[in-house]
């Protein structure tokens, strides 16, 4: 009786209160490294692992949990040591007997720190007059792998703080990729790895479950997040993406049951129910381009049309308006992206000639698709004359025209390719796809594949 | 200059203070002998104020729609963020706007934006621009400054209304803050620190001082207006809007720090994004990695149309009768050509329809009569003699006078009273002749909306252009459109004269459109019961005569033809054809086209040439005209020549930019020396000329080829190659 109480304590304590769950091996490990409050621990911890692992939750849950004082810091601010150093001391824990009386004027209490030496210095000072010398301080930092492209010495510092500061702090570093990537200089004292594996889809089931709405039943709801994992397991193994699949696609699950058309056992009328939905919602995995309401109209909106009409909302996703020369000079840049140079007199002088038969077959047996290759480099020359032989009417050369061509490349439609001339002689490349290309071509009456050396 | 400064120890520049100079309209009028331009610039004045107005409120109602929404998004955002029963999903919510390419407009659009979530949401908005934001740090810094700044704002405003001699003293204390700020390095945890500080105080003083705010100005009252309700907003924490203008120019790899750093702070900032995108959605996913983009949760908005927004402005302000001002057919048609085939962009729309009206102001004398309705007779009366005298050397007044009746033209010519009655007269015909002109051209264009292939034009615009450029009844599309009218079914005629009525059912105080009205009204009655409609009797049938036993084939099919034409009509036929004929007239009457009316030079601008330059610029094309006929540009007498010669009396540039245009893509700089020596040396005179070909060229003559070859550089001619020594490569074909 009493072991069983004691292991029901225990999974309670290794859940933190049953908030984290499937995490109990890391927790445990992370517990007994830790210690009692006083206990000195290993000066700096490594924990890595996919994103969506549980890393930042379960130690950040755990010091809440144990309310040991500790700094979380996010390394994407870190844009130079001074952040991270100021950061440090400015959110300073208070210990147990430091009351917590002028916290409110910030201002006034505000560090300023600029290099290592100092850093630690003011550490000391600090951590004796916030009361916490008897206790570990551990200073979290997030996305560590953010500090690499800081200073050098940084990061060897940071992995030493206990033993250059000689007080007791432990430095935990959170990260997505693996200690080895970390080693470039020299003097990294090797930290304690904790790797944290990914969640198999039991434990993904099991956390999923957690979302289940007040008014579901919670067995329904897992029967639910097992439809959707059987459909995304394979595509998509990323928790918060699964979550987000399994909120958005839920109102459709419940529906048949609110209406009173089927009933919470019958769990194959329920599949057949949300399979079409969950099909449609693969194509878009990872998108997030809607929010769930606009996602409920869309799929109406879908249903309502034929079911072939995927490509054309797919088309739908990217069009965009352009004034009319600014589509010529897109057409235009095109051309001279993917055809070769020596074509061009073919294409667009009136009295091209014609080719002989020889060149003809050398042609089709040597050429490779320029499709395949990507789009090339092309002069500001050929793109206006291209330009000028494919636009209809007389067309002065105003400084609109070379307006739009800059707007272009602030579209990202175009680019600028750095010459050794970016002013007299500035050189471009086309970043738009076939499917882009020969829908613009259409809006303005243009065959583009007339004029495309690759489909000849 | 002075002794004093050149016997100072130490040289030095120093700054001092000159006068700031304000710009005065008045000096950038031309200095004619025109002095009425001042009555006609404050008639520009009042006018374009009128106008704008009209143009902003028309703006904001036609956004009105996707900025309630984006409120209402807003407002919908971290509602649920508090139930602690369930893991946090950590998105941030996102409004994604799509904006279109045209860029200049957005800044207009976002500015009003920001106010408006300012007034309805949150006090806490942050407008980013690419600009600030090349790095993380500045970003947030940024972010910071325009947050703080907020809630200084307003007292700031407060303090002004009452004393105006603190408000100095505030905005030191809030510039000397930002300086001690700036030393400081803003993070978000600073952000979230100042936010959780400020929330306190917030939501506690936050009904209180609303009320007070709205006793005290009630010129505020707009933007309290629709606010929310007090109770949901003391609930819940103010959220914090930034706004990303132009997702596309942002460095992505900030954005992507930025958007991880605050959904890792979302817990304790309310953080919405509203990122602007001019081209597609897709755009997103080419910048952002999607581990960054599932941080966010995206709903997707639309802004009008440019396109539609240019068919709301020309309905509303162009064609109108409420605006005297009006475009004529080339320069509206070259405005529309601008918007259409190069920008997209309305702001660059509204600041050439300006530019014409300030043209029109400054150049036509009779522009003084451009005015609303009710005030012509008023300026007409007090038209001096000396103004009068000015309208008569004007060369449309001249034509004015020379297409009137005789007498009436002597007494034009005399008789000054008579001018201002007749000036006021014909002012006020043509503000009548709107008054039906624009209802009749949109029941035309909706008579024409809907026939195969567009006849008329697909949009209102195009027909009124074809009006104003020539007769509509001549014109090819105007044919086309009565003879596919002609081929109409009973019920399509029916439905169509219903919806044409409808647009103008609301003009009823104009004699000629009641009149139109009630007409085509009673067509439809007489549609309707065409059963009642009497029987034609045709007398034709007696007519048909046996055919001649022996007939040519020709004469056969003649006769075939003119007995299938004589055939006889139905009932319903007869009626379409005469509401067609009913309606043809109509349009002859009041649709005339404008530039044949009598002194319509007050209202129409037409002068294409005086804006063109200015509206779309080509720099190359003014500097080769510069460089090749220089005696225009320098109004020089001994540079007048045709653009092939050469003269020695040019400027050395435009020589050497003639020469250089003889060669092929490489041009040999020896070559050009001598060339160029040739010609400055040719008006020397035979024996210098001999003389300095035996020397080869001098110093002062080198010197001058080197200094116009490195301007020919530098306006982008030519530039250096490394192909052959030498040489330089043409830039320009």
């Amino acid at each position: 009786m009493e072991t069983i109480e004691s292991s029901q304590q225990q999974v309670e304590e290794y859940t933190l209160g049953r908030r984290v769950l499937c995490r109990q091996a890391q927790i445990k490990t992370l517990m007994s490294l830790f210690g009692q409050r006083y206990h000195m621990t290993p000066g700096s911890l490594f924990v890595y692992g996919h994103t969506g692992t549980g890393k930042s939750l379960v130690i950040q849950s755990l010091l809440l949990y144990l309310k040991l004082p500790h700094i979380v810091m996010n390394c994407v601010e870190c844009s130079s040591p001074r952040f991270l150093f100021e950061h440090i001391f400015n959110n300073m824990p208070k210990g147990n007997g430091v009351s917590n009386t002028n916290s409110a004027n910030t201002d006034d209490e505000y560090t300023d720190c600029e290099d290592m030496t100092s850093f630690i210095r003011q550490l000391v000072k600090a951590v004796t007059d916030n009361g916490l010398r008897n206790e570990t301080l551990y200073i979290v930092l997030d996305k560590a792998e953010r500090l690499r492209d800081t200073n050098v010495h940084l990061l060897p510092a940071l992995l030493r703080l206990q033993e250059l500061s000689e007080l007791n702090v432990c430095t935990i570093l959170i990260s997505e990729i693996v200690w080895e990537k970390f080693r470039s200089g020299t003097g990294l004292c090797e930290p304690y790895c904790l790797h944290f594996p990914d969640y198999t889809r039991q434990e993904l089931n099991e956390i999923m479950c957690l979302d289940a709405p007040a008014s579901c039943d919670k067995e329904l709801y897992a029967l639910y997040v097992n439809i959707v994992l059987s459909v995304f397991h394979m595509v998509c193994r990323d928790l918060r993406e699964l979550r987000h699949i399994a909120k958005l696609n839920y109102p459709y699950f419940i529906e048949p049951i609110q209406k009173g058309d089927a009933d919470a056992s019958q769990a194959r009328k329920l599949w057949r129910n949300i399979e079409p939905h969950l099909k449609k919602a693969l194509n878009s995995v990872y998108l997030r381009e809607v929010s769930s309401l606009q996602w409920e109209l869309m799929q109406q909106a879908e249903f309502d049309q034929s079911e072939s009409d995927i490509s054309k909302s797919a088309a739908s996703r990217s069009h965009m308006e352009l004034p009319y020369y600014s589509k010529f000079l897109l057409i235009a840049a095109y051309l001279a992206s993917y055809n070769p140079m020596k074509y061009d007199r073919r294409f667009f002088a009136k009295n091209s000639g014609r080719i002989s038969k020889r060149t003809k077959l050398i042609k089709k047996n040597v050429r490779t698709s320029n499709h395949l290759l990507g789009p090339k480099l092309f002069p500001i020359d050929r793109l206006m004359a291209i330009f000028y032989s494919i636009v209809e009417g007389n067309v002065m050369p105003s400084a609109q025209i070379f307006i739009q061509i800059s707007s272009l490349v602030s579209l990202h439609l175009l680019c600028q390719v750095g010459g050794e001339d970016k002013i007299a002689a500035p050189k471009y490349k086309c970043m738009v796809t076939l499917d882009f290309i020969r829908s613009v071509a259409r809006t303005v009456q243009f065959d583009i594949m007339k004029y495309l050396y690759d489909f000849l | 200059m002075s002794t004093n400064t050149a016997t100072s120890v130490s040289t030095g520049c120093f700054v001092s203070k000159g006068k700031y100079k304000r710009a005065n309209e008045i000096n950038y009028l031309p200095d004619e002998d025109d002095k009425f331009i001042k009555h006609r610039l404050k008639h520009y004045a009042k006018q374009w104020d009128e106008l704008s107005v009209q143009i902003d409120v028309l703006r904001s109602d036609l956004n009105a729609q996707i900025f309630d929404d984006l409120v209402a998004f807003i407002l919908s955002c971290h509602k649920d963020r508090h139930d602690i029963h369930r893991l946090p999903i950590t998105e941030i919510p996102t409004a994604v706007l799509v904006t279109g390419v045209n860029t200049p407009d957005h800044g207009v659009m976002f500015s009003n934006m920001n106010y408006i979530i300012k007034a309805k949401v949150t006090p806490f908005v942050a407008r980013l621009l690419p600009k600030d934001c090349l790095r993380i740090s500045s970003l947030i810094n940024s972010i910071y400054n325009q947050l703080t700044n907020t809630l200084i704002n307003p007292e700031d405003i407060d303090l002004d209304d009452s004393f105006i001699d603190e408000s100095i003293d505030v905005d030191n204390t809030v510039s000397l803050k930002k300086s001690v700020r700036r030393k400081r390095t803003v993070s978000m945890s600073t952000l979230s620190k100042w936010y959780s500080e400020k929330c306190r105080t917030y939501v506690d003083d936050q009904s209180p001082r609303k009320k007070a705010k709205t006793f005290a100005s009630p010129r505020k009252k707009t933007l309290d207006l629709k606010s929310v309700d007090e109770t949901e907003k003391q609930d819940s924490k103010p959220h914090i809007v930034i706004m990303i203008e132009d997702i596309e120019n942002m460095n992505a790899s900030v954005l992507h720090d930025f958007i991880s750093l605050c959904s890792s702070y979302l817990s304790t900032l309310p953080i919405v994004l509203v990122l602007g995108i001019a081209t597609a959605i897709t755009a997103i996913h080419q910048i952002l990695s999607s581990s960054t983009s599932s941080l966010m949760c995206m709903e997707k908005f639309h802004a009008p149309p440019a396109s539609q927004y240019l068919t709301h402005l020309l309905d509303k302000l162009i064609m109108t009768p409420s605006i005297p001002f009006k475009l004529g057919p080339k320069v509206l048609n070259f405005l529309l050509d601008n918007f259409l085939y190069h920008d997209f962009s309305i702001v660059n729309f509204i600041q050439g329809f300006k530019l014409c009206m300030l043209e029109h102001f400054l150049r036509n004398p009779l522009s003084e009569l451009c005015c609303p309705v009710e005030d012509v007779d008023a300026i007409a009366s007090k038209l001096t003699q000396a103004e009068i005298e000015h309208f008569r050397r004007h060369p449309s007044f001249m034509r004015y006078v020379e297409g009137t009746p005789g007498p009436v033209q002597a007494k034009t010519v005399s008789d000054c009273a008579a001018v201002k009655i007749r000036l006021a007269q014909e002012v006020k015909n043509l503000h009548s002749f709107h008054k039906v002109f624009f209802p009749t051209l949109s029941f035309l264009h909706c008579l024409g909306q809907n026939l195969p292939k567009f006849p008329l034009g697909k949009h209102l615009r195009e027909l009124y252009s074809t009006c104003l450029s020539e007769t509509i009844q001549e014109s090819e599309g105007y044919k086309q459109a009565f003879f596919f009218l002609r081929l109409m079914c009973f019920d399509e005629l029916c439905e169509l004269l219903g919806s044409c009525l409808k647009t103008i059912e609301s003009q009823t105080s104009e004699k000629t459109l009641l009149r139109l009205n009630e007409d085509v009204n009673k067509f439809r009655y007489r549609l309707k019961h065409l059963d009642d409609e009497i029987e034609e009797s045709v007398p034709g049938e007696a007519e048909i005569k046996i055919l001649p036993q022996r007939a040519k084939l020709h004469e056969l099919k003649e006769k075939l033809q003119s007995m299938s034409s004589s055939r006889k009509r139905s009932p319903y036929e007869r009626l379409r054809e005469e509401i067609l004929s009913y309606l043809d007239n109509h349009f002859k009457c009041s649709l005339v086209s404008p530039m044949s009316l009598s002194l319509h030079e007050v209202l129409y601008f037409n002068e294409l040439a005086a804006v063109k330059e200015q509206i779309r610029p080509s720099p190359r094309y003014a500097i080769q005209t510069a460089l090749t006929e220089p005696g225009k540009l320098l109004s020089c007498p001994c540079c007048q020549c045709g653009s092939d010669s050469i003269l020695s009396s040019m400027p050395d540039l435009c020589i050497v930019y003639k020469l250089h245009l003889e060669c092929g893509t490489l041009v040999n700089l020896y070559d050009w020396l001598q060339a160029f020596v040739m010609i400055i040396s040719s008006n020397n005179g035979p024996e210098n000329q001999k003389k300095s070909k035996s020397k080869g060229p001098t110093v002062e003559q080198r010197a001058r080829f080197i200094r116009a070859v490195s301007e020919l550089q530098f306006l982008g001619f030519i530039k250096g190659t490394q192909r052959k020594t030498d040489h330089v490569t043409r830039l320009t074909w």
